[in-house]
């Protein structure tokens, strides 16, 4: 089984246009190691989604529907058949 | 996704937003700018959401009403055929009389008509989270059953603090419209949050308030 990542509009462009991406993974991985594994396919998406090793502050990421924030950050795990999406941020009103 | 607006008379002009049910328009005096806390327009902003005083509520009054006639002329409407309305904060039935957004409301209105309890709804979570994102539409709090009374004008303001994905704008609208089928819907805020460097970085924009006018600072002089 693969892990699926959603892809926002703007960054589609770096994925060859693909809405969502089917990643093989290993059992487990980590966001961070899912978004180096991108990165290797999809140059340049890892540093639209990071800064100095920190998941910029204008991206949310969730793993099934979960914030990330809310769970360990880019060290969340990640499971064969998770879905990851990856949003801007909305800033709150 | 970001919406991208247009600068219609000082102003800034929403022809689309994330949720977009119902409302004509949106208009904003700015941008309030997540990463640019310096920037003077964003520091007035959310001073007077986060920690506000006299000044920044007599400030974002006056510049909200400023905002209100520009827009009323620039439509060419008819301020008798015209109302405002306060927004409904989450934990809000009805507009709160003594409120914050009642009294630019009111102060929009000028010599149109004010409705300041047109809008009804059963209390809600904030949207926090995922509640905000399109993307997880299941989760967004879609029973607040906004009701709406029918009113007697042609066009009609909704005045909110600040419009992020126009999520409630797009509710209130729909209870509007479903009273007053010919009415025609505006969302008027003082600004919209945004991310400086997101627009930047993902969509090569360049947000900032140097559309609005430095005279401007003049009704809102003061920062503490």
């Amino acid at each position: 089984m693969t892990v699926t990542v959603n892809i926002p509009e703007p960054l589609r462009k770096l994925a060859n246009g693909q809405v969502e991406l089917n990643v093989e993974i290993a059992n487990t991985t980590t966001v961070e190691k899912l978004i180096d594994d991108l990165e290797s396919k999809y140059t340049g998406i890892k540093n639209k989604l990071f800064d100095n090793g920190e998941i910029r502050g204008y991206v949310k990421v969730f793993v099934n529907d979960e914030d990330i924030n809310f769970i360990r950050g880019k060290a969340t795990e990640v499971k064969r058949g998770d879905t990851v999406t990856i949003v801007a941020a909305i800033a709150g009103g | 996704m970001s919406s991208l607006p247009h600068v219609f008379h000082n102003l800034l002009r929403y022809d689309t937003l994330t949720f977009n049910v119902g409302v004509a328009a949106a208009f904003t005096v700015g941008y309030r700018l997540e990463d640019r806390p310096g920037d003077p327009w964003s520091a007035r902003f959310t001073k007077s959401k986060f920690d506000p005083d006299e000044a920044s509520t007599r400030g974002a009054v006056r510049l909200m009403a400023h905002a209100a006639q520009i827009v009323v002329r620039a439509l060419g409407l008819e301020p008798e055929q015209t109302g405002f309305t306060p927004a409904l904060r989450s934990e809000e039935t009805s507009a709160n009389p003594d409120g914050v957004l009642a009294l630019r409301a009111s102060q929009c209105a000028g010599v149109c008509r004010y409705y300041p309890d047109l809008l009804q709804k059963e209390p809600h979570l904030p949207t926090g989270r995922g509640g905000l994102y399109p993307e997880f539409r299941s989760l967004l709090v879609q029973d607040a059953n906004y009701r709406a009374d029918s009113i007697n004008v042609k066009t009609i303001f909704i005045v909110d603090d600040f419009v992020a994905t126009g999520k409630t704008l797009s509710l209130a609208a729909t209870a509007i419209l479903e009273r007053n089928p010919n009415i025609t819907v505006y969302g008027l805020a003082l600004a919209k949050p945004e991310w400086h460097s997101l627009m930047l970085d993902w969509y090569d924009v360049d947000v900032n308030n140097d559309h609005i006018p430095l005279s401007w600072a003049s009704m809102w002089p003061t920062l503490t």
